[in-house]
Order: structure tokens, then sequence, then C-alpha cells
């Protein structure tokens, strides 16, 4: 077992749950509801699912994986007719007390999925179109639906996730051209579709000061929360910009803006640096995997992980446009939370089945 | 795990291998990038991250907009607003948190221990209301001493006031702290905790109208809370303003004449059922609501026997005593029991089973026609009729007059009682008994009614058989003067009685003022010919206090009700009045001269204005909106 992959995961919920805590510190009502503490539940319950994931054989996983797959879609179709809206987009399903976010399912189901169509490949040259076009309308399906509801920045991840794996696995270079061709051709008619609050975040990118009360509002302010930690931070609790509302969503999508100010320059390379060895961990488990299946498995997640740390911390830094994406582990939520301690549980799977095998014929 | 055999066809190749490789360093490079940005956010810029979030930072300061005013129907402001200051504290920037408190409990003079407890419990980032409404000496104490005191600082904003200060309060009614009902009620509509809106009376009925826009303003504040520059600006939206029929210079004069007195006076326009004036007596003070009543008044309110925030003209129910004969006398013509002219010999008493009726003057009146029944007030003549018609048809025309259901004027409003061998199989789970018929023709039985209906009774009978719903709020104008809401006349229904019959009551009612014998000759006025009608309403059965005791000898809740209700002038009504003197131990003629005053006031005061109509009504309503500038405060 990956111990130092797991000594990560830990460290990366407990410093989640302590910053939840110090961003709803100064919200009663979030307080009341005590969601720091609803996070180490979350936690704890991703934990157990983890290893219960770890009796099974990750062709257990992979050979359901279509079923699963179907399961995603008729769930992302559900949302979109009976979701509960959230800030004028539709991503939670609701049960009784339970509220799942099928989105966050959708990135596993594309993976194993993948793993599984590009795992059964036994020719060892590149793809051409032909082997491609069925991945790519499995990887579209989901993200259309997801981009529908819409939340733009989990369709995207989730359409990378499937690109990369497609990389890794090798393409025709002729046909990587002719797409990298199209998709810069394309480009300007995406921006078209774009809903102009998306544009206008953007654009602010480039030019934060323009519009220091509108767009780039959110931006700047966590930009100001990051740097006033200096390299220290101003402490725990002690938080001067988050505190007072400027920064929206700050238990969630802008966590790390309340670490990176109480904690400081060290605090957030710390995190930054438990996500650098998490992800190295996970792709020296693909080098090592027993099969194509597991390795795709596990540079899927690793590809879904760096992603998400990539864009939320990009957008709490003013690299990327402000998208509601959380970062893993860290971040309150529950699917999410869960869906990711699945997801490294798949990634230990694999590094467990190949050391026993290893072992066995030793 | 046989199926996991190593299969080489399914190992991962060594070009696979590569690209695993390559994407590592492609991963590992891009969070270098993200490492770098990081140092030079946190370690290259801090220092200058440091200081903008912590010396000027971006802060929302509540701004309420002005309430909308209200005006007579002239033109006269009765409520506005003026500027109050509130001191807030921000808990999070306070150093010293129980001195600081320990402070501004003592210069608003409050309890240390609960103002601690209640800062205690509130958000720390958002502004805590210490006091409203501090004095101008406080206000400069802690104007000097903001420095040493952090995360206080005061605030300007609109209170509620109003000129008249005891004048027409029922009506305007009062301010409150939005309750915790009222606000899961109002939270869509932008409401938030520790707003003031109406509680009372059209305060509240027009609460929709005369609240302003609230909504936050963006600041720059500096570590102390102090306000740099405005970031963003809040465009004050003022309230509606909204102007009631009533004239406050009739009200002023009902209310100075009825200052000693307990009741009510309702004054309407018989035309249209507009209200002219409306008295509560005694009344409050709606000025000690406006920046929310401290426990002490309000306890002394709400324990005062003779309840002050009760609006009597509407919620007060009271026995009609002889005025009921109005009511009465249509019934008698209308259902040919007699005709008009048609005498019945009065005695002085009216023997019915075991029991024997006495008339209000002993020995009789001898014989008495219609006209001389009302002039005179003669008991016997309604016995008589009374038993002949009985109850079901007593019933009919009190109802149809409007009694026995609230007028529609407000939603507080009490109905009164017209009793009924229904009713009282209902309330008492007993039947009628014919006796009770007779106590009820006078006036004296079961019946009850409140001023707003006695009002809009006289106000019938002028008017020959209009039964109007009487209204308060004239019309509703934006700041700007556009017309939001213009209310119309709205006649609840047509009396199906003759116009003959109606002239025939109203020359009975005139004789009550005019005639020889009538009981109102107080009212008399020189030129104007006055129709009314007195009553006096017993509290108690008379073999409980005896005739012959003096009002004063007895307890105050056994003390006769007076009534007085009267119309003018004879020939063209304009002016409807109704007096209820709650247990005022008098007969109902005391108040015929305050009638009197007051009609004559308002007559000379029309007569004047048609005088001096060189100015048409188009330029009156232009002068009566150019007093209400959008924004007073």
């Amino acid at each position: 077992m990956d111990w130092l992959l797991v000594l990560a995961t830990i460290l990366l919920s407990l410093t989640g749950i302590y910053m939840i805590y110090s961003a709803i510190h100064s919200n009663p009502v979030f307080l009341k509801n005590s969601l720091h503490l609803r996070q180490a539940l979350w936690s704890s319950i991703g934990l157990c699912v983890l290893l219960s994931i770890l009796f099974f054989d990750y062709h257990f996983f992979t050979r359901w994986a279509y079923f699963f797959y179907a399961l995603v879609i008729v769930l992302l179709i559900a949302v979109l007719f009976s979701g509960q809206v959230v800030g004028g987009s539709k991503r939670w399903l609701v049960f009784g007390p339970l509220r799942l976010q099928p989105s966050e399912l959708a990135r596993l189901a594309v993976i194993l999925v993948l793993a599984r169509y590009f795992g059964s490949r036994v020719e060892e040259e590149p793809m051409g179109f032909k082997e491609l076009i069925p991945a790519l309308l499995m990887a579209l399906a989901p993200v259309l639906l997801i981009i529908r509801q819409p939340d733009l920045g989990t369709g995207l991840t989730v359409f990378l996730i499937a690109g990369v794996m497609a990389l890794a696995v090798g393409i025709k270079k002729r046909v990587i051209i002719t797409i990298g061709t199209a998709a810069v051709a394309c480009a300007p008619l995406g921006w078209l579709f774009l809903k102009e609050y998306q544009r206008r975040r953007i654009l602010t990118l480039f030019n934060p000061d323009a519009d220091p009360l509108g767009a780039g509002y959110q931006s700047m302010q966590s930009i100001i929360a990051v740097g006033s930690g200096e390299i220290w931070g101003k402490g725990l609790l002690q938080g001067t910009q988050s505190r007072l509302h400027f920064l929206p969503e700050k238990h969630t999508d802008f966590i790390f803006s309340v670490l990176s100010e109480e904690l400081g320059f060290i605090g957030s390379i710390t995190v930054l640096a438990l996500f650098f060895i998490f992800i190295l961990r996970c792709l020296i488990t693909a080098l090592n995997a027993a099969d194509k299946e597991g390795a795709l498995l596990a540079i899927g997640v690793t590809t879904a992980f760096f992603l998400y740390v990539i864009f939320n911390i990009g957008m709490t830094l003013g690299l990327m446009p402000i998208v509601g994406i959380p970062l893993p582990l860290v971040s309150y939520g529950g699917s999410a939370s869960i869906s990711s301690f699945i997801a490294i549980g798949l990634v230990l799977n694999v590094g467990v089945r190949r050391r026993s095998l290893s072992s066995m014929f030793s | 795990m046989k199926d996991l055999q190593l299969n080489s066809n399914r190992a991962t190749s060594d070009a696979f291998k590569r690209r695993v490789v390559i994407l590592g360093i492609f991963f590992g490079l891009i969070l270098l990038g993200l490492f770098i940005r990081l140092w030079n956010l946190q370690v290259i810029q801090g220092e200058k991250f440091r200081t903008l979030s912590e010396d000027n930072r971006i802060a929302y300061r509540l701004v309420q907009s002005p309430r909308g005013m209200v005006f007579d129907s002239k033109g006269e402001l009765l409520a506005d607003n003026r500027a109050s200051f509130n001191i807030y504290l921000i808990r999070e920037d306070v150093k010293e948190l129980q001195e600081t408190i320990r402070l501004l409990a003592e210069i608003t003079e409050q309890p240390f221990e609960e103002l601690y407890k209640r800062t205690r419990g509130a958000n720390p980032f958002r502004p805590f209301l210490i006091k409203a409404d501090i004095s101008r000496k406080t206000m400069a104490f802690l104007e000097e001493h903001k420095p040493d005191y952090p995360g206080v600082f005061v605030q300007v904003t609109p209170l509620r006031q109003y000129p008249s200060r005891q004048e027409a309060s029922h009506l305007l009614g009062y301010m409150g702290e939005i309750s915790n009902r009222q606000l899961q009620r109002l939270k869509k509509r932008n409401y938030r905790q520790g707003d003031m809106l109406g509680q009372y009376g059209v305060e509240r009925t027009q609460e929709k109208f005369l609240r302003g826009q609230s909504g936050f303003k963006q600041v720059e504040v500096d570590a102390y809370g102090r306000e740099l520059r405005v970031v963003r600006p809040f465009v004050e939206k003022p309230g509606n303003n909204v102007y009631l029929t009533i004239d406050m210079e009739l009200q002023k004069k009902a209310e100075e004449l009825f200052e000693a007195h307990e009741g009510s006076i309702v004054i309407l326009d018989p035309s249209d059922g507009a209200i002219l004036a409306m008295v509560s007596k005694p009344s409050f003070n709606p000025n000690i609501f406006a920046s929310g009543i401290d426990a002490k008044s309000w306890k002394g309110l709400m324990k005062d026997p003779l309840k002050p925030l009760e609006n009597r003209a509407i919620r007060g129910q009271y026995p009609p005593g002889s005025i009921f004969k109005i009511v009465m006398g249509f019934a008698v013509l209308n259902e040919k029991i007699a005709r008009s002219n048609e005498k019945i010999h009065c005695h002085g008493s009216f023997p019915f089973g075991k029991r024997i009726f006495q008339d209000w003057k002993k020995g009789g009146h001898g014989p008495i026609d219609f006209i001389q029944s009302i002039a005179q007030s003669c008991d016997v003549y309604y016995y008589t009729n009374g038993h002949k018609l009985g109850i079901k048809r007593i019933a009919h025309y009190s109802r149809m007059f409007g009694l026995g259901s609230p007028t529609g004027f407000g939603a507080a409003e009490k109905g009164g009682v017209v009793p009924s061998d229904a009713w009282k199989r209902r309330r008492f789970k007993e039947r009628w008994y014919e006796g009770e018929t007779i106590s009820v023709s006078i006036g004296q039985g079961f019946n009850l009614i409140t001023p707003m209906q006695a009002a809009n009774l006289i106000a019938t009978v002028a008017n020959g058989g209009h039964l109007w719903k009487p209204y308060a709020v004239k019309k509703v104008l934006s700041p700007r003067g556009k017309t939001l809401f213009e209310s119309r006349p709205r006649l609840i229904r047509k009396i199906p009685i003759s116009q003959k019959i109606f002239r025939k009551v109203r020359e009975a009612l005139k004789e009550v003022v005019h005639g020889e014998k009538g009981t109102a000759k107080k009212a008399r006025m020189p030129d104007i010919l006055v129709a009314g009608k007195t009553g006096t309403a017993q509290t108690v059965d008379l073999k409980y206090t005896g005739r012959k005791k003096k009002p004063e000898d007895l307890p105050r809740k056994f003390r006769d009700h007076s009534w007085f209700v009267a119309f003018a002038p004879y020939e063209n009504p304009t002016i409807a009045i109704a007096i209820l003197g709650e247990n005022a131990g008098r007969p109902g003629s005391f108040f015929a001269p305050y009638a009197r005053e007051l009609i004559s006031f308002y007559l000379k005061k029309n007569e004047q204005r048609i005088l001096a109509s060189n100015e048409t009504p188009e330029d009156k309503r232009l002068s009566a909106n150019s007093r209400a500038p959008g924004n007073r405060r």
C-alpha cells in the first residue's frame, strides 16, 4: 500500500476541515450547521469507502464501468429536469436528506469507462480517428449535460481528463495536428456560446483592475487575501479579508485564499507540496500498474486531481477565470469529498494489485 | 486472481511509460508555475497586499431611504422624517470590548450587563445597533473620542416624526421594529432584521406605499472603521406620499373639545363616506414609537385601564341607546306599523307580561306622533311599535343600515351586535324572549354599535340612503407626483326605502334640535339648520344603580354612555358627525354643543374656501403638491 499517498490524503483532509472552520467561524448560520464537522463526517465516510474499495479488485469496477456510466448519464439528465437550483444553475439532486451532485460522479464514470475502453486495446501503435470517435462520444455525452446545468468549469475538466487519457494511450501525430488546428479554428466560435458573465470573467483575467467592483472584484479580493498572508500568515482565524465577507464561497471555492491569508507562504506551499506528492505517487502507480487498464485508471484520477488543483488555486491567484471548481479534499462538499476518496481508493487499488502479483511471482 | 495473470499484451509498453513520464513533468512544471505565483504574491508583494488588506478595507453600510410622508386633505403635513443619529459597533474592530461597552452603556443610559450580552450575541462583522436616535450631546462626545474607541461609529438615518404629536394618532398609527414573524413573511421584499415598519393605522395599511427602499453603499474604511470615501453609493429611493381624507384643522378642533373625555368622534362627508376626522380618546403620542418604544413606556400603555392604544372609533362597541330610534323610525314607517301622523298616548310606561318598561320621562309625553317620538325621544312609542315589528324585522333594518358588521374601513374593525333569535341561540344557546325585543327597540338590549357605524348611519340618513364605505386614504403620489393610487367612493348599498320616508325621518331629526320640545336644543345654530339625535345608553340595569344616583357616585364602568349624532346643513348636508362619550355619565344632549361647534367650524371654513375659490381646484392640488418635496427628512 502506498502509505505516502494515504498520508497526503489524510493531511489534506484535515487541513480542509480546519480551514472550513476558519472560513465559516464568522458566519453564524454556517457555524450553527457546523459545516466543518459535517466535512469531517464526509471525510470519515470517504475514508471508509476508500478502504472498502481495496477489498475488491479494480477490474471489478472496470467490468461494471459501462453500467455505472449509464447510471450517471441518467442522473445527469434527471438533474436537468428536477435538480435543485443553486445560484442559478441546477447541480444537485435531492433524495430526502441527501443531496447528490451527479457531475462529481461523472468524472469517475468517464475515467472508468475510458480506462476500460482504451485498456482493452491490444494494438501498440497510436490510435487513429476510427478508435477515437467512440471514446470522444462517450466523453462528450456527460460533458454536454454538465455544461447544460450550466457548469462550464466541471464540464471542461471532464473533457480534458478524457483528452489526457487518450494522449497517454497514444494518438497518431496526424490526428493530433488535425484536432489541434480544428480546436484553434473553433475557439472564436466557442466565445459566441459563452454567457455574458463568463466572457467578463475571462476578460478580467487579463486586466483585473479595469473593473475593480464588478467582475474583477472577487479576483482582486482573493489576490489581496493571498498576498496579505505574506510569509508566515496572519495566524489561524485571524484573516481579515476573508472574514469581512469580501470573499464569496470562502468555504468552498475560495478556501485556498483563506488558507493562504492565515497560514502565509509557508502554509500555501505546504499544501501545494502535498498535492505534488499526491500527484507524483499517483503517476508512479500508473507506471507500475499491472496492466493498461490500471495504468489508465491512475492516469485519469491523477489528471482529474491535477486539473482541479490548478483550476482552483489558479483562480484564487488570479491566473484562471472564476469557475466554480472546488479544491479536492480541502473544499467543503459531500459529493466532491466522497468521489475524491473513491478515486484515491481506485488508485491505491491499482497499486496494491500490482504488488501482490509481483510478490506472487518473485 | 487467475484472470489477473500478467498478459504481455495487456501490460503497459515502454512507449506508454514514456508518455506518462512526460505527463508528470508537464504537471510538475505547471505546479511550479503556481509556486512562483505564490512566491510573487506572498513574499515579493506581500507587504503591499498586507497594507491593502488592513488599512483600506471596503465595508458595506446599510442606507435607509426616507419613508413617504402623510398629508391631510388640505396638504397639511401629518408625518415626515427627521435625521436621527444612531450608534453602531462592529465587534471585530473593537480593541477593548468590555471597556467600550461600559462607556456606551453609560452614555446611552442602558444597563451594562444587558448591552454586553446583546453585543456578544451579534454578528461580530456586521454593524450592531447600540442605540438609535442619540442626543446631540452624546454624538458630540463620541465624535471627539472616536480615536479611543475603534469599531464604534455614528450613522445618520431618517426617523419618523409626527409634527402634531397626539392628534389623529389612531388613524396615523405608529412604527415598530419588525417582528420575527413579519421578517419571515417580508424577507423577500427586502426587509431586514431591525427594520422599522408600520405596525398600526395608516402606517401599517399603507406600508407598501410608504416604505423607502433600503440598500447598501460600499465605503472604504480605515482600521478604526471610519469612512474614508464612498466607493459605490446607494441611490436613495424615498417612499410614496399618502394623502388622507381628514381635515387636520377639524381633527384638532375635535381633539381639543374632547380633551377631557374618553370616547370617540367620527366625522364623515355624507356625500361619499370620506372620513373628515376620527378622534379616539385617550390617545397616545406616536413619536415615542419612532425609534422603537422602550419596554417601560410600552408596558405603561398596555396596562393603562383606559386602553389608549385602542381605536374606539372602530373597535369600541357600545349600546346605541336612543340613536337607535333612527333605525326604528325607518322600520316603523316603511313597514307601515304606524302612519307618521298617527298618535300614541304615552303614559310614561309600557307594561309587558310581568314587567313594566319605563319611559325616561316620568309621567310620560302624552299623545305623541312620529315626529315628536324622535324629537322628544319617547320610549313608549318605540316599546309599542317595536313590539309590533318583532325582533326579526328590527334586525333586518339594523343590518340594512350597516349595523352588525364592520363598515369596511379597516381590518381591525369590530362589527357590533345586531341581536336576533338566531344570534341569541348561537351566542347563549337560548331562545329569544319577546320582552327583550322591547329593550332592543330603544337601543338598550343586546345591541352594540361602534362610533364609526353610528356616523355612517347618520350620514346615510343625511344623503338619502347611500350607505358608503368610509375611507381615510384619498390618494398616494410618488415622490415625483405621479398618482399611484386614488380611492373612489364605494357604495355598500342603496337603502331600499322611499325618499318620502327619508324626508320624514330627517324632519324629525331636525325637530330634535330645532323643535320646541327637542332633546338637543343646545345644538342649535342661528343661521344653519342642524338635524341630530341624542342617545343615553345605560351600561347596567337601573335596578342595580337606581335612577336617582348621580353619575359621580357610580363607579366609572356603570356610568352611562352618551351619544350624539348629527348632520348639517339640514337641506343640503355636507357634514355628518357621531360623538360618543364613553361612561360620560351624562345625557346625550351634553355633547350637542360640541357637535354645533364642529359643524359651525367646518361649515365656516368651507364657506371661506368657496369664497376664496378664485383659486381653481387644480391650483389647489398643485399647491398641495408643492408642499410635498420628495426628500424632506
